[in-house]
């Protein structure tokens, strides 16, 4: 077994060459100097087969569809919406900001448009309010990890794909997983705002009327989910064919229902859309070909077989991979993890038994987590650097919703029937 | 008119992945309403689409570079000194460089070997799939000495 490149991969990631590009260098490194029965080339070759996956197509489609409902305006009605449903409780902003999230992650699947947008949006309005800035943009970053979890994400889909499950049931599981932490997370905002003593955001609870004329403005974003929901349930449509529909729905809301949308805002929309995706693919072609040469050195077996030495019992098996996953995750990309650890664990995990599906959203909601722990966490970047708090104030502020994660993720890990229920209706 | 030919040739992939993402976009859809209300799959429009898909990313990896969207993980160098940490990413961008040259070449190489390989449907030659390796990877190459030599030039004024 020849470790040299994958100990040259984790190098250069040190040495904060590209990931995509750390991968691909070691895969040449490989076939290169340890092993002639490939020319060169064919990795280019194999980084380009790769890409040529109409599932995969789902990608740029989910990361889009965010881009287009945060300029067509319709995630700023269901911000409306969301306030009249719980501005007026105890953190009100807080709760609207987490509920947001949770009903956007019903449309678009990349937690970085949701951060975004309502780092721009909700962050300032909350400071108006006298929250915290810090507690503001940790609320924003912890909940826009939701968004991926609840279906359709772009997380769901990579795994499905790695591990020849099926995208629609991989979209079932999310479910129940991505309510749960909405609840755990709304809880821990009442819990911090109760102490902090952070005003509502609306004097009393909205009336009936109110709620009906807004329900009525923003209907189509929460029609959205599920026609998602339908069409793949019937098999009316492909996941990535649902993608593409819903993005054209949404430039038709943007352009005739809510007339927001303006001709010059397209470019502007694709060039945002053409770059996430780009950088999301150019990662699983790499890790595609990385993939490659440690399947020809057998890794993930030998990794397999070392595992089951270990243990045998399912129990610990789970806690050693979350244990794992999340240490990997405070210093890797999550998406990257993925791409890497699901091959390699996968194997194993199946030889014990346990639902490719259930693993699939223990892993997703464990990287979500990195999302947001220091020192490495995008979503802590992302967010830290749009409204401009201090990193140090950013941790202060994130671990109750970091507790609040790790809860559900021991209740997802260990009730499978949980996330199964929902895959196993169809 | 000379100005706009420049604006054109500087955004030269930008406008390139633009033009195939939305053919992209309209072929899926063309192809679920074809279905739907004409009862034909257009299985050459998901084959341009999934082709169309390939030249976005690759394109794409010389937009990503131009906009930093490139992911990488900088905890370790960010805790250097400022004064290595800029020697360091000094030498580490002048090695991808070097590595992304020479995928130009590997790219190069199997766009030219790949003139007989067709698509399975359209028989597209992989020669244009292909070559968007080339410009992606070439496009990255020429963007990063361009910004070699600004660098250089900002030293020179101190």
């Amino acid at each position: 077994m020849i470790v040299f490149p994958a100990v040259l991969a984790l190098i250069l990631f040190i040495f904060r060459v590209p990931v995509a590009i750390s991968m691909i260098i070691s895969t040449l490194v490989y076939f290169g100097f340890f092993n002639d029965t490939l020319p060169l080339e064919f990795v280019v070759q194999r980084m380009i087969s790769a890409n040529e996956s109409f599932t995969l197509l789902a990608v740029p489609f989910f990361v889009t569809i965010g881009v287009v409902m945060n300029y067509s305006g319709i995630s700023k009605r269901l911000m409306h919406f969301c306030n009249l449903l719980t501005g007026h409780m105890i953190g009100g902003l807080g709760q609207v900001n987490v509920l947001l999230s949770t009903l956007l992650g019903g449309i678009s699947g990349s937690a970085s448009a949701d951060a975004a947008m309502q780092c721009k949006i909700l962050v300032p309005e909350m400071e108006k309010l006298g929250y915290d800035r810090s507690f503001a943009t940790v609320v924003t970053a912890s909940s826009s990890l939701i968004s991926p979890i609840i279906p359709p994400g772009v997380s769901l889909i990579l795994y499905a794909i790695l591990t020849n499950s099926s995208v629609g049931k991989m979209f079932l599981g999310g479910y129940i997983p991505g309510i749960l932490l909405c609840v755990s997370m709304m809880i821990t905002v009442h819990i911090i705002s109760k102490k902090k003593n952070y005003r509502s955001a609306r004097d009393k609870r909205a009336g009936f009327r109110e709620i009906m004329i807004s329900l009525k403005e923003s209907i189509w974003a929460l029609i959205l989910p599920i026609f998602i929901i339908v069409s793949l349930r019937f098999g009316i449509v492909t996941p990535t064919e649902a993608g593409a529909i819903i993005i054209a729905l949404c430039l038709l809301i943007g352009f005739f229902i809510y007339k927001e949308l303006k001709i010059t805002d397209l470019p502007k929309m694709l060039l945002e859309s053409v770059v996430s995706t780009s950088s999301i693919m150019f990662l699983i072609i790499g890790a595609n070909v990385f993939g490659y040469y440690l399947s020809w050195e057998r890794i993930p077996q030998n990794l397999t077989a070392l595992i089951l030495n270990a243990t045998s019992n399912k129990i610990v098996l789970l806690m050693l991979i979350n244990c794992f996953l999340l240490f990997m995750g405070m210093f890797l990309e999550g998406t990257a993890l993925l791409i890497i650890a699901t091959p390699l664990l996968f194997p194993a995990v199946t030889a014990m038994g346990i639902d490719p599906v259930h693993f699939g959203l223990m892993m997703i909601i464990n990287l979500a987590i990195g999302g947001i722990t220091p020192p490495f966490g995008s979503i802590m970047y992302l967010t830290c650097s749009i409204t401009k708090t201090p990193i140090i104030d950013f941790i202060r502020a994130v671990w109750p919703f970091i507790i609040a994660m790790l809860i559900i993720l021991i209740i997802v890990t260990y009730c499978p029937s949980l996330v199964m229920f929902l895959p196993n209706l169809i | 008119m000379k100005k706009s030919v420049k604006i054109i040739l500087l955004n030269m992939e930008e406008i390139l992945c633009s033009v195939f993402f939305t053919a992209m976009i309209v072929l899926t859809i063309a192809n679920v309403v074809s279905r739907y209300l004409f009862g034909i799959t257009l299985n050459w429009a998901q084959e341009i689409a999934v082709e169309s898909f390939v030249i976005v990313v690759f394109a794409g990896i010389s937009v990503c570079y131009k906009k930093k969207a490139h992911i990488y993980i900088d905890i370790f160098i960010s805790a250097l000194p400022e004064k290595i940490q800029k020697v360091v990413l000094e030498v580490v961008n002048i090695f991808v460089l070097m590595v992304t040259v020479y995928l130009t070449y590997l790219a190069l190489k199997l766009t030219i070997n790949s003139a007989a390989r067709t698509t399975r449907l359209l028989g597209i030659p992989y020669y244009f799939i292909n070559f968007s390796a080339v410009i992606g990877f070439g496009m990255m190459s020429f963007w990063t000495v361009v910004d070699f030599v600004k660098n250089i030039r900002k030293r020179k004024e101190y």
